[in-house]
């Protein structure tokens, strides 16, 4: 078969998943639903016991798989993100690898280093939370002078753990390289990043307080940026209560996000936008409690636009703006900063947090 | 597809009181007569929203007949007066006059503060998101002075048309600096490149919504945005008042879209609907207000119970889900024109 980066001999980039769980799944419905993608190939460590698409292959070996396609998706655990990445892009592929960018900071430079060593090819991480509906319309409302300057942020971005979480790979140190903050709580760190840029001053609280893992379940964290913004983020895998809530407060009003679309709809049916805005032109103090609107949002299109954004920079050879890995490399320095502000934590050995058989009474 | 929900406090007799909002009644079922059924000439028209012949007889108001669309549920007047004869209407009704004169006149600062600036600040929250360099807005119909005057303060357009305006719009902005005005009897609007058109109840009173809202597309750019406004057949106090619904007035209500129809007129019309909403705040008030004219078995018996045992609160949480599940009677809609 002729290997061109041009894409296939119907004109169709050819795409190669690797890392066929969860997300990977997530990633073949979005590919094979793209007009200008065709999925070649999946590569993972089990064979997949569902049947894969038509002309799609399973490569037991990843290199393999590489070499037949265009764009490799990688869609592994953290560990291995960075490695198949870094092979992917001296191979010439351009690159979509799911967030969180590896596990240390050493991991997303190794891959930029990757990046800038092949300039022809294009690298993505799917923070895909910036394309949800009701963040896009916060943000533009946010960067509207009717709200003025943005004062604060509040971000909480919590879930139960759920059924096998101790085992799960996400919850080992090994593998993941860190808790619910570097897994998930990373949204929440983009998001903080859309709305206020860099933050400098980082204070937290990290604890492992419920589960028996080498992790953390719970990441408190406060920070600032030059222009005085503050952020507070509360990243839990002991919320009972799946939540989604990013607030947004400005001297004009208020944008407050609660719910926000996933596959199991645990965060919510919909996402809910509230708008409020203090009266325009008003010469006193502002009101309490102003009138509110409320956007429902109940389409989740964020994978969609995610991949269609980047399947336009590799036709038209354009910079990857949203994920980049610029993007990554902040939105990791802010976890690792969370994670060392707190010399409780950053100090302690990797299993983290009393066991059971350890505390005292 | 977006859904909007407002949370806001006033009451119906803040924007229609009582005496004014009867006297126009009065004076509308007098000009009717006068101007629309006397001399015949009406004709029997398919379902304005989706092109369906059949339907069935809903109700006969101020002298006009009701059908509802068997396909869609929207409402509308059939047989109905021509074009003209609604256009004559619109210009020489003493109802719409004392409309303008008397009960604009005197609700204006509520009208203001409870309608107008909410949807100069809807127009514009949805502008700002949706359409990178805004430059040109229309107004189709335009009958707010107040909310031209809101739009242009907001500094996000260099060129206002005013399409069609009523005769008060029109001349309390004629010459203003960044308004251009064009009249147009055809409803064939000539293609302005805008990015963003309103209108709003224009296609209620439209005698073929259908060839208005052609025009509206005709007068946008590709992607660009219309706004629209109407009441909603669907809504809760329209499907339990129905005749007796106090808002529902010929010929300002020629046509009452359901949320079904609303849509599929805009989707066969070119247009992708980004937001359907209906914000209505006054549904349950409507309500209350029947069981108070007509006596408590005039509306359903478990209505009547909430709307009798429970307090403010309940009252409130239940106007709040019919805007969140789309079944209040005022509808609004943003759509964007697909190529």
């Amino acid at each position: 078969m002729n290997v061109s980066p041009a894409g296939g001999s119907d004109g169709r980039l050819r795409v190669g998943i690797i890392g066929f769980g969860k997300m990977g799944q997530i990633r073949e419905e979005v590919v094979t639903a793209h007009a200008d993608l065709t999925l070649v190939g999946v590569s993972d460590v089990r064979r997949p016991d569902t049947a894969l698409p038509p002309g799609c292959e399973f490569f037991d070996e990843y290199e393999d798989l590489i070499d037949r396609v265009d764009i490799v998706f990688v869609c592994t655990p953290n560990k291995f993100a960075p490695t198949v990445t870094v092979a992917a892009l001296n191979k010439g592929k351009h690159v979509f690898c799911e967030k969180p960018p590896g596990r240390t900071l050493d991991d997303v430079r190794a891959m930029i280093a990757a990046e800038e060593a092949n300039p022809s090819t294009r690298l993505k991480f799917g923070f895909n939370h910036r394309y949800h509906g009701a963040v896009t319309e916060a943000l533009a409302l946010a960067r509207s002078p009717r709200f003025g300057k943005l004062l604060w942020v509040r971000g909480i971005y919590g879930k139960s753990g759920g059924e096998s979480f101790e085992s799960n790979w996400r919850s080992s140190r090994e593998v993941a390289g860190g808790g619910i903050l570097l897994d998930q709580g990373i949204h929440m760190i983009d998001l903080f990043r859309l709305f206020c840029g860099d933050f400098e001053d980082v204070k937290s609280f990290v604890t492992n307080s419920y589960w028996n893992i080498d992790v953390e379940d719970n990441a408190f964290a406060i920070m600032r940026n030059r222009d005085g913004q503050v952020g507070m983020l509360h990243s839990s895998s002991t919320h009972w209560k799946h939540t989604f809530s990013l607030e947004i407060f400005l001297e004009g009003g208020y944008l407050a996000i609660s719910g926000i679309l996933s596959s199991t709809r645990s965060y919510g049916q919909g996402e809910k936008l509230i708008v409020a805005m203090n009266p325009r032109n008003r010469k006193t103090a502002p009101i309490a409690n102003p009138p509110e609107e409320l956007i429902y949002f109940d389409k989740d299109l964020s994978w969609s636009l995610e991949v269609e954004e980047f399947v336009e920079c590799v036709k038209h050879g354009s910079p990857v703006n949203v994920g980049s890995s610029h993007d990554a490399l902040k939105a990791m320095e802010l976890v690792h900063a969370i994670y060392d502000a707190d010399e409780q934590w950053s100090g302690a050995p990797i299993s983290r947090g009393p066991r059971e058989e350890e505390q005292v009474s | 597809m977006r859904r909007v929900v407002t949370l806001a406090d006033y009451r119906h007799s803040d924007i229609k009181p009582k005496a004014l909002f009867e006297k126009y009644l009065e004076l509308s079922a007098t000009e009717i007569r006068r101007l629309l059924l006397d001399g015949g000439g009406l004709t029997e028209t398919p379902c304005p929203a989706c092109g369906e012949e059949s339907h069935r007889a809903a109700f006969e108001k101020l002298g006009m007949k009701y059908v509802e669309c068997m396909s869609c549920g929207t409402l509308y007047v059939s047989p109905r007066p021509s074009a003209e004869r609604l256009a004559l209407y619109a210009r020489e009704s003493k109802a719409n006059e004392f409309w303008s004169a008397q009960v604009l006149k005197a609700t204006n600062p509520a009208r203001v503060e409870h309608l107008i600036t909410p949807e100069v600040s809807w127009v514009a929250n949805a502008t700002e998101e949706m359409v990178e360099t805004p430059r040109i807005f229309a107004d189709v119909q335009s009958r707010s002075v107040e909310f031209l005057e809101g739009i242009d303060e907001l500094g996000l357009f260099g060129t206002k048309v005013l399409v069609n305006p009523d005769a008060a719009v029109g001349s309390a902005l004629e010459g203003r600096a960044g308004f251009e005005r064009i009249d147009d009897d055809t409803t064939r609007f000539p293609a302005v490149e805008a990015d963003v058109v309103t209108s709003f109840y224009a296609l209620d009173q439209a005698h073929d919504p259908r060839t208005l809202l052609a025009s509206i597309r005709g007068m946008l750019v590709r992607g660009g945005l219309f706004f629209g406004m109407g009441s909603a057949s669907s809504g809760l106090d329209l499907q339990v008042l129905w005749d007796r619904a106090q808002t529902l007035v010929p010929p300002e209500n020629l046509n009452v879209f359901s949320v079904e129809g609303a849509t599929r007129l805009l989707e066969s019309a070119g247009f992708e609907l980004v937001e359907l909403s209906t914000p209505g705040h006054l549904d349950i008030e409507y309500i209350k207000a029947a069981i108070e004219r007509d006596g408590v078995g005039s509306v359903p018996r478990f209505l009547a119970y909430v709307i009798q045992r429970r307090d403010e609160n309940a009252h409130r949480a239940l106007q709040e889900w019919l805007q969140e599940f789309r079944l209040s009677s005022h509808l609004r809609i943003v759509a964007r024109k697909t190529d």
